[in-house]
């Protein structure tokens, strides 16, 4: 016997031209999303894509306009630019990607990869040769060069002693309980001291914070523990109400000694303080369905949007 | 052509085994140390909780012409903790409530259960994955970073948490006059996934729960050990960070937990119920569907992270 598809979710947004997720309530069977602006205007374009339970990440079939008003059914393949399920409670990373040649020492890091990820994605970079320090810990992508490189924009590596020459990463989800921790790049020294992470963080001013950093091999181990309230955030620093005037210099240990185990410094949410009520520690997990840069339409196009479920609903 | 009896077929050739074979259950590690909170009902779903910083000591007296000394100011840090909903369902129907041989609403009510449960600890796992302070295994020699396990690594954390005013979790066990028994210091918890049992074992110090002076201290089927100051819970879903260490391993994250570190948050009134709706609930018209389902409230956070480290590990 089947189940008729009942509609669980429907709405509408206007593209940036760059992909985008739309939070669902539920993993959907069929999924489609149409372009209202292109509809029936006789473009040279995708105006209709739809994405059926089974399909794989990134695949979609769709139907084109080809400029007359003449359809054609088109299809992007797996691993295309088409539509990915998200269930943003799976913390599975991505695949082992292995084509990293190198990472500059420079600021900021640059790492030589012809299967570099996209813009915005965390990746967590290991296997490195030389330039052990990083290997393990996490990084945002803040730009691209398409098959060549990808930049590691909250990583000033100027200070290492040398550049990597080998360089695997996988792409990591972003943990779904939020605020999270974050690996710290650098503390400054100074009265009101500014914290770097490595990854774009999400908090807040008024926040209260942690600081760890209980391995020598970093300096500035008198902050273990620390806590201090949040005064002004960039996207990857933080500007504390901590002193660090007196302390010891933050500093990266060589490739050498980080290669004998150390332990990276960490900042993590501690609370806040009782004027506000905005870094709740809550599950942010929610199902979606990313639309790839091949489905999610032009800059300011509109875009319709339905997913529908034949899971047995009354 | 002849018929003798071992040739005879039986009419019907298999039974139905009445006794169903055991669902595999994982052990729930990561919500047995948390804290309970309940949010009573009508009140939000947000619970605040406050810590009060200590008070400077005063070890000067005060003068001899009696003044006041200054005031002191103290500051304290709200933790903010959000419940949220979650549910699942099956449709049971008619079909195989009417054909099956087994009872399936007896069965399937006893699984959803099973799946609640292991929703809290998996939501606390990654919780504390997410947010706990990290230490690195360095005392190992397989090469790797963080290394295996060692003495040394476990008792440094033990020390941070003394130093931080970590109460344990656990009393010591008195020794008794019992052979291959020793006696178990105060501890905190440790949970850990299932994979560290060879590596654990291998630490300086590992007494094995048979070799508790009491029995009776340790009902908990999870319970695998005790190292130094930490007892270790073990699970199959314990925590697991893929590919993270500097040569690409896995991480095994062992959760040393102090008392009231972390809590497990709960609307009042809404905390778990079984849903059950019979054939000919809402549009069924010819009764041939039931379902059953829960519905729980929860959140967790971390009340205090200097009361718990994630300490990192990779196999030997």
């Amino acid at each position: 016997m089947s189940t008729p598809l009942a509609m669980i979710a429907q709405g509408h947004f206007t593209s940036t031209g760059a992909a985008t997720t739309i939070e669902l309530p539920k993993r959907p069977d069929y999924f489609v999303v149409r372009n209202r602006s292109l509809w029936g205007s006789a473009p040279t374009a995708v105006v209709q894509s739809e994405w059926y339970y089974g399909y794989a990440d990134g695949q979609a079939t769709c139907i084109t306009e080809g400029g007359a008003s003449a359809l054609t059914a088109t299809a992007i393949a797996a691993a295309g630019a088409g539509f990915t399920f998200v269930d943003l409670s799976d913390q599975t990373p991505g695949a082992l990607v292995a084509t990293g040649t190198a990472i500059t020492n420079a600021n900021p890091a640059v790492v030589s990869d012809a299967g570099n990820p996209a813009v915005g994605q965390i990746v967590r970079v290991f296997n490195t040769t030389g330039m052990l320090q990083i290997s393990g810990i996490d990084f945002t992508v803040t730009a691209i060069a398409a098959g060549v490189s990808y930049t590691l924009g909250y990583l000033d590596a100027s200070g290492f002693g040398a550049a990597a020459t080998n360089a695997d990463y996988r792409v990591i989800p972003a943990k779904y309980y939020t605020p999270y921790r974050r690996w710290v790049t650098n503390i400054s020294t100074a009265a009101a001291a500014v914290i770097s992470v490595s990854v774009a963080h999400n908090y807040l001013v008024g926040d209260k914070i942690t600081v760890f950093c209980p391995d020598a091999n970093f300096g500035m181990t008198e902050i273990n523990g620390v806590q201090g309230t949040v005064t002004a955030v960039t996207a990857n620093t933080i500007t504390t109400d901590i002193d660090t005037t007196g302390m010891t210099a933050f500093a990266w240990p060589t490739s050498a000694v980080a290669a004998a185990g150390v332990t990276h410094p960490t900042v993590t949410i501690a609370g806040e303080v009782a004027t506000k009520l905005t870094s709740t520690i809550d599950s942010t997990a929610y199902y979606g369905m990313y639309l790839d840069t091949g489905v999610v339409g032009a800059n300011t196009n509109v875009m319709d949007w339905m997913a529908f479920s034949r899971d047995y609903t009354v | 052509m002849s018929i003798t009896q071992t040739t005879w077929p039986a009419p019907v050739q298999q039974k139905f085994a009445g006794k169903l074979l055991s669902t595999p259950q994982a052990r729930l590690i990561h919500s047995l140390m948390a804290t309970p909170i309940k949010i009573p009902a009508n009140s939000g779903d947000i619970i605040r909780q406050r810590r009060y910083s200590r008070f400077e000591t005063v070890p000067v007296p005060v003068d001899p012409a009696m003044n006041n000394p200054p005031a002191q100011v103290n500051t304290q840090t709200d933790i903010d903790i959000k419940a949220r909903w979650y549910s699942t369902y099956t449709v049971i129907t008619k079909q195989v409530s009417f054909v099956n041989q087994d009872p399936i609403l007896n069965g399937e009510t006893a699984r959803l259960g099973q799946c609640m449960r292991e929703t809290e600890d998996q939501l606390i796992r990654d919780l504390l994955e997410a947010t706990a302070g990290i230490v690195n295994c360095t005392g190992g020699v397989n090469g790797d970073n963080p290394t295996e396990v060692t003495r040394g690594d476990l008792d440094g954390v033990v020390a941070t948490l003394q130093d931080n005013d970590a109460e344990f979790i656990y009393e010591m066990i008195e020794g008794e006059n019992k052979f291959g028994t020793g006696p178990i210091s105060d501890s905190y918890a440790g949970l850990c996934h299932t994979r560290m049992i060879p590596q654990l074992e291998n630490v300086a110090g590992f007494i094995n729960k048979a070799q508790y002076p009491n029995p009776n201290e340790s009902r908990l089927a999870s319970e695998w050990g005790s190292i130094g100051n930490v007892r270790f819970f073990l699970s199959s879903r314990g925590s697991i960070t893929t590919a993270g260490s500097l040569l690409g391993a896995d991480i095994y994250n062992m959760f040393i937990v102090a008392q009231e570190a972390y809590c497990a948050v709960e609307l009042d009134g809404a905390t778990t119920n079984i849903i059950y709706h019979p054939p000919g609930w809402g549009d069924d018209p010819t009764e041939l569907r039931q379902t059953l389902g829960f519905r729980m409230t929860f959140g967790s956070g971390i009340t205090n992270n200097l009361w718990l480290t994630m300490l990192r590990a990779t196999l030997a």
